[in-house]
């Protein structure tokens, strides 16, 4: 059983991507922001959505909607923000990832960041 | 990065109609908005549209549909269509359509409202996919439709069900968002209690009748018992039903007084929910533990009963196990729904806190 408060390696990246986008966190920038961090690999974004509902369901981010705004058809964006619990998930989830990441080093004797493919946005705005 | 659309690049009106008809409600402006954004060409809305809403359908049905409400109502409208069908394969129809049904009106309803009324119409999409499943069978495959006496006892599982709902009036409604923070204003905090014992008294009420009428109902039985296995296993399920009756009464939610100013309003509704707390998290103890006597003696009186008459007693210790695994199901809902009054109660501490160090 997942012990309360304990986020998946995806809800991890979504929380960053929220995390990272302050006030401007939407379904579309968060989308965004997560291909960027998971590029070269690519995510529905259906699965954001779904990942934001469980995230908000564990009570780690809360969401709300702006007003409508004529360019989307004058329909309102749903805007995410992280709440405390959520921003301590992040946090443990990160030191277990860099936890991780110091191990395999000593494991690989080498850098794992510079090692293989280099991180890089997926896309130019 | 411009985003917005023109006149000439929003999605061909059709295409969009359908799009937003696929997604739920509750998500729909949203999620629609985001792919107005997103729009590009009529092919990339589609292909967008095609890997967003399985996605958003699959979300909401989670949501409004946790996996154990689903066993529980699976196996209420097993045993009633059961009951009167011994057929298999007519079962799983009808079943499957029923809940089918219901857990699609679960995720495409607008409104969350918990009244008895409500509950009524969310049911008659179930009712609707056992007669559309009927209608199919009736063309199809007439010897598996459902008899006369499988409809009737469908019809008493229906009922229960409404029962089922009217008692746990969040099944097959979102969790209620931000359960984090606690309300801002007395309003908003009076709102929620009134709320909170509305729901509470209606619970216990169904509860309490329920197990007088199940006690009634478990007399007729214990009359026609051929063995004493039977007997005794009938006799302490009705004393069951009493006592389940007598314990709900004992527990119903205390009213808050009137006249409390802001900060003692939300100790007192914390202490009620942590009151309801422990009595939601002992339940396996005080409310299944005591009915696992009546049916371990029922059982083992079922497959005596069999045994004298020639008949196989698997079918008595493959409705025991089906029985203890209701049981396992209800606990771990029970232990969902205590998880969930905790949530409520860590915020109100942290509320009232916050305001002891304000004042």
């Amino acid at each position: 059983m997942a012990v309360p408060g304990s986020i998946g390696q995806f809800e991890h990246v979504v929380l960053a991507a929220v995390l990272a986008l302050g006030d401007d966190a939407y379904g579309v920038t968060i989308h965004e922001r997560v291909e960027e961090f998971i590029s070269p690999r690519t995510a529905a974004l259906g699965a954001v959505y779904a990942t934001l509902d469980r995230l908000e369901d564990k009570g780690l981010v809360t969401s709300w909607l702006s007003g409508p705004t004529p360019e989307r058809g004058g329909r309102s964006k749903r805007h995410y923000r992280l709440e405390a619990n959520g921003e301590r998930a992040l946090r443990d989830a990160t030191v277990a990832a860099k936890r991780i990441c110091d191990n395999l080093e000593r494991i690989w004797g080498e850098d794992v960041w510079t090692a293989g493919r280099r991180w890089k946005p997926a896309r130019q705005s | 990065m411009d985003r917005r659309p023109t006149l000439e690049t929003r999605p061909p009106v059709l295409i969009d109609a359908v799009v937003r008809m696929l997604i739920p409600p509750p998500c729909r402006e949203h999620v629609v908005g985001d792919l107005w954004e997103r729009y590009r060409s009529p092919l990339g809305y589609v292909l967008d549209a095609a890997r967003t809403v399985p996605f958003v359908v699959a979300s909401q049905i989670r949501r409004t549909s946790p996996w154990a409400a689903v066993v529980i109502q699976v196996f209420l409208l097993s045993v009633g269509f059961g009951f009167g069908s011994g057929r298999l394969p007519t079962i799983a129809v009808s079943v499957t359509a029923a809940m089918a049904a219901l857990v699609l009106r679960d995720a495409y309803k607008s409104q969350s409202s918990l009244s008895a009324k409500q509950i009524v119409v969310d049911l008659v999409f179930p009712v609707a996919g056992v007669l559309v499943s009927q209608i199919a069978i009736a063309l199809a495959a007439p010897p598996l439709l459902l008899r006369p006496t499988a409809l009737t006892s469908g019809s008493f599982a229906f009922f229960v069900l409404f029962l089922l709902r009217l008692q746990n009036p969040t099944l097959g409604v979102v969790p209620r968002r931000a359960m984090v923070q606690a309300p801002a204003t007395m309003e908003a905090l009076m709102i929620e209690v009134r709320l909170h014992e509305r729901l509470g008294r209606r619970a216990i009420w169904i509860e309490a009748l329920t197990g007088l009428a199940l006690a009634v109902f478990f007399i007729v039985p214990l009359v026609y018992s051929t063995n004493w296995f039977l007997r005794i296993g009938w006799g302490l399920a009705v004393a069951y039903g009493l006592y389940v009756a007598a314990i709900m009464l004992r527990h119903r939610t205390k009213p808050m007084p009137e006249g409390l100013g802001f900060r003692e309003s939300i100790a007192h509704y914390r202490r009620e929910l942590v009151r309801q707390h422990g009595f939601v998290q002992t339940m396996w103890f005080w409310y299944l533990l005591p009915g696992v006597p009546a049916i371990a003696f029922i059982m083992i009186g079922a497959a005596v009963h069999a045994a004298e008459r020639g008949r196989p007693a698997w079918p008595a210790a493959v409705m025991a196990v089906i029985m203890f695994g209701f049981g396992a199901v209800v606990h771990f809902f029970t232990r969902q729904m205590a998880d969930k009054v905790q949530a409520r109660i860590d915020a109100l501490r942290a509320a009232e806190d916050q305001r002891g160090l304000t004042l």
